[in-house]
C-alpha cells in the first residue's frame, strides 16, 4: 500500500513538472497585440513559419497584394472560376532571380504538402 | 531489478497520460465567429469563420428577411439564392510572430466563388509550426456590388 502511494506520488510530481514545462513553452509567446484586419501592410510567414526575410531583411506585403479586402472579380469572371476545383493553400516565399539570388520581392506559391500541418 | 523497471515504466506512463490529457484538451476545440456582416433587409450576408484545430474554414450565406405580411417577422432568415459567381469567401490563417510583435500571414486559399445560398470553403492549415493562431474570414455576396465583411476568430495555441 505504501509502495503504491509512493509510486503514485512520484507519477504526480513528474506530471506536474512536465505540465509546468509545457505551460511555460505555450505561454511564453502569447500575443501582445490584437489582430488588425485594417492593417495596410503585413508580415508573411516563411518556410520556417516565422516572419519571412528576403536578402536578410524582414519583408512586409501590402494587404491589397494578398487578394484584397473584397473579391476582385465580377460575378461573370467568378462564375468561370467557380467551375474549377477549389484552389489550394498558397504561402509566401522569396522571389529568386535568374541568377538564383533573392530579389527581395515576395511571391505566393502553392504550399508543399497542402493540407498537412 | 525487474520490479524497479516495471515501477518506473508505470510512473512514466501515468505522467505522460496526464500530460497528454492536459495538452490535448488545450488544443482540441473549435474557435468560431459567426454573425451577419451585412444587412440591408432585402439582402443579408451571414458569415461563419472557424479554426478547428488544424482545419480552417469560412462559410458565407445569402439570406433575406421574411416576406411581407409574414408572421412572426424575422430578419435575415430566409435563403436568398444567387446565380453562380455571386457568392465569395476567403480565409486567412494568421500566426503570432513574437519576433516581430505582430500577426504573420501563414497561408490562404484566396478568394473562392460559388452560387446558391451558401458557399463553404475550407482546408487544413499549412505548416507554420507551433504558435498562437487565428483565422480571419471574408464573406461577400454580389448585390449590385460586393457586400459583406470579415469575421475573425479568437486565437489559440496550436502545435
Amino acid at each position: 500500500m505504501k509502495q503504491r502511494l509512493v509510486t503514485l506520488g512520484a507519477a504526480g510530481l513528474l506530471a506536474a513538472a512536465l505540465g509546468v514545462a509545457y505551460a511555460s513553452t505555450v505561454g511564453s509567446e502569447r500575443p501582445t497585440r490584437l489582430f488588425d484586419p485594417q492593417a495596410q501592410s503585413v508580415y508573411v510567414a516563411g518556410p520556417d513559419g516565422e516572419a519571412l526575410t528576403c536578402n536578410g531583411k524582414l519583408v512586409k506585403v501590402k494587404r491589397s497584394a494578398l487578394g484584397g479586402a473584397t473579391p476582385p472579380l465580377t460575378p461573370e469572371q467568378a462564375a468561370e472560376r467557380s467551375a474549377r476545383p477549389q484552389p489550394g493553400v498558397k504561402v509566401a516565399r522569396c522571389e529568386q532571380g535568374p541568377n538564383g539570388k533573392e530579389t527581395g520581392r515576395v511571391v505566393f506559391v502553392p504550399a508543399e504538402g497542402d493540407g498537412a500541418r | 531489478m525487474g520490479q524497479v523497471l516495471r515501477r518506473a515504466a508505470f510512473v512514466l506512463a501515468i505522467a505522460f497520460a496526464s500530460l497528454a490529457g492536459f495538452a490535448g484538451g488545450a488544443a482540441a476545440h473549435t474557435l468560431a465567429n459567426a454573425g451577419n456582416v451585412y444587412d440591408s433587409g432585402s439582402q443579408c450576408v451571414h458569415g461563419y469563420t472557424s479554426q478547428a484545430h488544424t482545419y480552417n474554414s469560412v462559410i458565407v450565406q445569402s439570406l433575406t428577411n421574411t416576406p411581407p405580411y409574414h408572421f412572426p417577422v424575422s430578419n435575415c432568415t430566409y435563403r436568398n439564392s444567387k446565380p453562380d459567381g455571386y457568392l465569395a469567401a476567403r480565409w486567412e490563417s494568421w500566426k503570432w510572430g513574437p519576433n516581430v510583435g505582430a500577426w504573420v500571414l501563414c497561408g490562404s486559399q484566396g478568394w473562392n466563388y460559388g452560387g446558391g445560398y451558401e458557399l463553404q470553403v475550407g482546408r487544413s492549415t499549412t505548416g507554420c509550426g507551433g504558435g498562437y493562431y487565428l483565422v480571419a474570414g471574408g464573406t461577400y455576396v454580389y448585390n449590385g456590388g460586393w457586400v459583406g465583411g470579415w469575421l475573425t476568430t479568437g486565437y489559440e495555441w496550436l502545435w
